[in-house]
C-alpha cells in the first residue's frame, strides 16, 4: 500500500529525500487482493439460478481475452511516476487500480486513514501531528480514506468517476470510445477496492501511522516505527500466494451489512467500523492497564485485551471474532519473563497471519458486494419480431449509485438461444431498438432468439423471446442414469484399496420439487448403507432442450468417522444441450474431458485426497407431454449404463 | 491542497512494459550485520550503546526496562541471541525469533531514516 520516501524541503525548492511511511505493499497485496475480489464475483454470480436473481442475465468476462486500451501507472515512485497507455482485460485494470491508487506514495499515503470512531470531516490521518507535516513543508491534508476514494475531485480515479465512466461507455456506441472509458472505469473501480481492502487493516482505521522513521527527529513522544501487519502480509503472499489467506470464515455480520448496502462507501464505513473495533494495530493495544503506544488520549473502546482469552504458555491473547480464532498480541519478551514479569504486548508474525486470515475473507466479501453495487442494473428486452424486423429496449433502473437513468446507445446482437450464434446487431438508440435484420435460416416459429449487450466485458442479454406456441408438459422427467466417478483414494499419498465410485443405488429414486422451471433436491438419505446427503438445484429449459444452469452435491458420512467426509463430489453446470434429443427423449453425457476442457462443468470439487479418473456424469432427461399440467414433477433416479 | 505543492511530476510513455509486477527485492545482509552487532552490545552489556541501537521511539518505551535489567540479564540476552535467525524482512520491518530454555522470542527491527536498522521491539 504505501511505502514512502518522502521528499521535502523547508522551502519547497529542493527535496530532501528521508524514508517516512512503510506499509502494505501496493505491488502485489492489493493486485491479488482485487484479483481474488473478481474471482469470487464470477463464482458467485455464475450460479445465478434463480431468474429473480440479480444477474440472472448477466455474464462477466472479466478474466478473458478481451482488453481494452486505457491510460496506466507504469513505474511508480514516491513522488514521481511514470504514466502510459496499456491494454488490459478487465480483471487486469481493477488489479492495476489496487496498485495505482498508492500512486504518487508520499500524497497517497496521507489520504489512506479513515479513523470510523471520529464525526465526520474528522476521521483523517492525525496519527502525524500537524508539527510533522509543517517540519517538512506541507499541510496536513485532512482527508480521509473514503472521502478520497468515493468522491473527492482531486482523484482523477475515484468510485464516483468509476460510476461515470460506466455510464458513458453504455451511453456512447463508438467502440474506442467505450473501451477507453471502461478502462477507465475498471481501474477506478480497482482504486475503490483498495479502499476497502485498506479498511480491512487494523492500522488504516485506527489512527495509526507507520513511517519507518520519524518520531525522535521532530521531538514528540509517539512511537512511529514501521507496522509489521502489512510488510509481513506481503511477505507472505509472495511466499505462499493469497488462498491460505482466504482460508478463514466470513463474520455473519460482514456478510449481512455487505450484501444489505445500498453503496459502496456504506460497504467501506461498516467494514472499517468493524475492523476498528475488533482488531488491534500494533500501536493501539489498550486494556488490562495496558496503555496504547500512541494517541493515549484517544483510546479505542474496542477491543480490550480484558476481552481475550490469556494462554500463559504461549504468552498469547486470542479473541474468537465471527467465527475466527485469532492471535490478536502477545507479551513474552527475554528481558521481561528473565525479571519474572510479562512483557508490553506486542503483534508478531503469528499475530499479523492470524489477524490477516480473519480480516481477508471480510474483504473479499465486502469487495464482492462493492462490486454487486458498481454494476448497473440493466435489462434487455425483445418485444417484438416480424418478418426480418425486431423490437426491443434496453432499460436501466435507477438505485442509490446510479440515480440518474443511462440511456444505452450502441450495438445489440441477436443470437439464436439454443447455440447462441449470432444472427445479426442492430443499433441502440435512447434504450430502444426497432431495426431491419436478416433473420437468414432462424425460423421464429420453432426456435427461440435472445439480444445481447456488451460493455467492458460485462453482456446483459434478454429472457429467450419465442413465438413457439407453448409446450404442454405434464411430466418432466430428469433421471441420472449414472453419475459415476472412479476415483482414486488416497490418504497422505498412499492410494487405498480398490477404487470406489460415487454413484447412486440401482433401487434409489429421488423426488424433488419442480416449480417455474426450477428443479431443487436436498435430501439426507441412505445409500448403500451409508448416510447420504444430496443437494442438486437445475434450472430447466424444456422448451429449449437444456439445462440452463444447475449444480450438484453428493457427500457420504461413514458412521464411523462423521467428521471426515471420504466421499464427497460436487460440480455445477451451465448451458447443457442435450445430445440426440427428440421430442420426448433427450441424453447427454459429460466426461471428465469436458469437465476440464468445456465451460459444461465448472468448480468440480472431491474430497480430500481423492482425483477425478475417467469420472463420467451420464444423464438422461426424459419428458412427457401432456394436456395438464396439474402434475408437474420432475424425479432422479438412478440406472445402468 | 498543500500535498500538490510538493512538486509530483507524471512523465508520460508510449508503448511501455507493463513490469508491475516485479517483486521488491530485499538484501538481508545489512539485517544480519545488525543482528551480530546486537548481540555483541548485549554480550559486552554497555547501557548506552544498547539504547543507541534502538528507534527513538522504542528507546523511550524501552528505556526503564534495559536500564533495570541487570548485567547477567542483558548478557544472557547476547548469549540468547546466539542462536537468532532472521525471520522475516521487508522493505522497513525485520523480525529476529531466537530460542532459550525452549522457548522461542523474537524482536523487531525498524529501518530509521539514514538508513539504518534499530530495534523497535524487544
Amino acid at each position: 500500500m504505501k511505502k514512502l520516501l518522502y521528499a521535502i524541503s523547508g522551502a519547497l525548492s529542493c527535496f530532501v529525500l528521508i524514508m517516512v511511511l512503510t506499509s502494505y505493499d501496493h505491488e502485489l497485496t492489493h493486485k491479488e487482493i482485487n484479483g481474488t475480489i473478481i474471482d469470487g464475483f464470477e463464482e458467485r454470480y455464475f450460479s445465478s439460478i434463480n431468474k429473480n436473481d440479480l444477474f440472472h442475465y448477466y455474464r462477466f468476462l472479466l478474466s478473458g481475452s478481451g482488453t481494452m486500451e486505457g491510460d496506466a501507472v507504469i513505474s511508480g515512485g514516491k513522488l514521481n511516476i511514470t504514466t502510459g497507455t496499456l491494454n488490459k482485460n478487465a480483471k487486469d485494470w481493477v488489479r492495476h487500480g489496487g496498485r495505482s491508487a498508492d500512486e504518487p506514495q508520499l500524497p497517497a499515503s496521507f489520504v489512506h486513514f479513515y479513523d470510523p470512531t471520529q464525526k465526520e470531516g474528522e476521521q483523517y490521518l492525525k496519527d502525524l501531528l500537524d508539527s510533522w507535516y509543517l517540519s517538512w513543508g506541507i499541510e496536513n491534508p485532512k482527508t480521509d480514506h473514503v472521502s478520497w476514494a468515493i468522491s473527492d475531485d482531486r482523484n482523477e480515479y475515484n468510485y464516483e468517476a468509476a460510476k461515470q465512466h460506466f455510464k458513458n461507455a453504455l451511453e456512447q456506441s463508438a467502440e474506442d470510445f467505450r473501451h477507453l472509458n471502461m478502462s477507465h472505469a475498471w481501474r477506478a473501480f480497482g482504486q475503490t477496492l483498495h479502499l476497502i481492502a485498506d479498511m480491512g487493516i487494523a492500522s488504516h482505521v485506527r489512527d495509526d501511522a507507520h513511517p519507518g522513521v520519524g518520531a525522535g527527529l521532530i521531538g514528540h513522544n509517539w512511537a512511529l516505527d514501521a507496522d509489521p501487519y502489512e510488510e509481513i502480509v506481503y511477505k507472505y503472499l509472495g511466499k505462499n500466494g493469497i488462498d491460505n489467506l482466504l482460508k478463514g470464515k466470513v463474520d455473519p455480520k460482514v456478510e449481512k451489512f455487505s450484501k444489505e448496502a445500498k453503496t459502496v462507501k456504506e460497504i467501506a464505513e461498516k467494514l472499517a467500523e468493524y475492523t476498528n473495533e475488533n482488531f488491534f494495530s500494533h500501536e493501539t493495544i489498550s486494556g488490562a492497564n495496558v496503555t496504547p503506544k500512541i494517541h493515549p488520549d484517544k483510546t479505542y473502546p474496542s477491543p480490550k485485551l480484558e476481552d481475550c482469552s490469556y494462554n500463559s504458555t504461549r504468552n498469547i491473547y486470542t479473541k474468537n471474532i465471527g467465527g475466527n480464532s485469532v492471535v490478536m498480541c502477545k507479551d513474552l519478551s527475554y528481558l521481561a519473563a528473565f525479571n519474572n514479569f510479562r512483557g508490553y504486548p506486542y503483534i508478531d508474525e503469528e499475530c499479523v497471519i492470524s489477524q490477516a486470515t480473519a480480516l481477508f475473507p471480510q474483504i473479499k466479501e465486502a469487495g464482492i458486494n462493492a462490486l454487486r453495487l458498481f454494476i448497473p442494473k440493466i435489462k434487455v428486452e425483445v418485444t417484438a419480431l416480424g418478418d426480418n424486423h425486431i423490437e426491443g429496449k434496453v432499460t436501466h433502473t435507477t438505485d442509490d449509485e446510479y440515480k440518474e437513468e443511462i440511456k444505452y446507445n450502441g450495438p445489440v446482437v441477436i443470437k439464436k438461444a439454443s447455440n447462441l450464434s449470432k444472427i445479426g446487431v442492430v443499433n441502440c438508440e435512447n434504450g430502444e431498438f426497432d431495426a431491419d435484420i436478416n433473420l437468414g435460416s432462424f425460423d421464429p416459429t420453432s426456435e427461440e432468439l435472445i439480444a445481447e449487450i456488451e460493455c467492458g466485458y460485462v453482456y446483459i442479454r434478454s429472457e429467450p423471446f419465442t413465438q413457439i406456441p407453448e409446450p404442454k408438459w405434464r411430466y418432466v422427467q430428469l433421471v441420472f442414469k449414472k453419475v459415476d466417478g472412479i476415483w482414486d483414494f488416497s490418504r497422505n499419498g498412499v492410494i487405498e484399496e480398490g477404487s470406489k465410485g460415487v454413484s447412486l443405488s440401482n433401487s434409489m429414486y429421488l423426488r424433488g420439487d419442480f416449480k417455474d422451471g426450477v428443479f431443487t433436491l436436498d435430501l439426507d438419505t441412505v445409500i448403500s448403507g451409508y448416510p447420504n446427503k444430496l443437494k442438486a438445484t437445475f434450472e430447466i429449459d424444456n422448451t429449449r432442450q437444456r439445462i440452463i444452469r444447475g449444480s450438484f452435491s453428493k457427500e457420504v458420512i461413514p458412521e464411523d468417522n462423521p467428521e471426515h467426509n471420504f466421499d464427497y463430489l460436487s460440480f455445477e453446470v451451465y448451458d447443457i444441450p442435450a445430445k440426440n434429443w427428440t421430442s420426448n427423449y433427450g441424453l447427454f453425457q459429460l466426461h471428465a474431458e469436458e469437465v476440464c476442457n468445456s465451460n459444461n462443468l465448472r468448480n468440480v470439487r472431491a474430497g480430500e485426497g481423492q482425483k477425478l479418473v475417467n469420472t463420467k456424469f451420464v444423464w438422461e432427461l426424459k419428458t412427457y407431454s401432456c394436456n395438464d399440467y396439474s402434475d408437474l414433477s420432475i424425479s432422479f433416479r438412478e440406472t445402468k449404463l | 491542497m498543500a500535498i500538490f505543492l510538493i512538486g509530483i511530476n507524471c512523465e508520460k510513455t508510449i508503448n511501455p512494459p507493463d513490469n508491475n509486477d516485479d517483486p521488491i527485492i530485499v538484501d538481508e545482509t545489512q539485517v544480519l550485520e545488525v543482528g551480530k552487532s546486537i548481540e555483541s552490545l548485549f554480550l559486552s552489556a554497555d547501557i548506552k550503546d544498547i539504547l543507541d541501537a534502538f528507534t527513538p521511539s522504542s528507546q523511550n518505551h524501552y528505556k526503564d526496562l534495559i536500564e533495570s535489567s541487570s548485567e547477567e540479564t542483558l548478557k544472557a540476552f547476547g548469549e540468547a541471541f546466539k542462536t537468532r535467525e532472521l525471520n522475516v524482512q521487508g522493505e522497513n520491518y525485520a523480525e529476529f525469533e531466537f530460542t532459550a530454555d525452549g522457548r522461542t522470542f523474537s524482536i523487531a527491527l525498524s529501518l530509521d531514516g539514514e538508513g539504518n536498522w534499530k530495534i523497535s521491539r524487544i
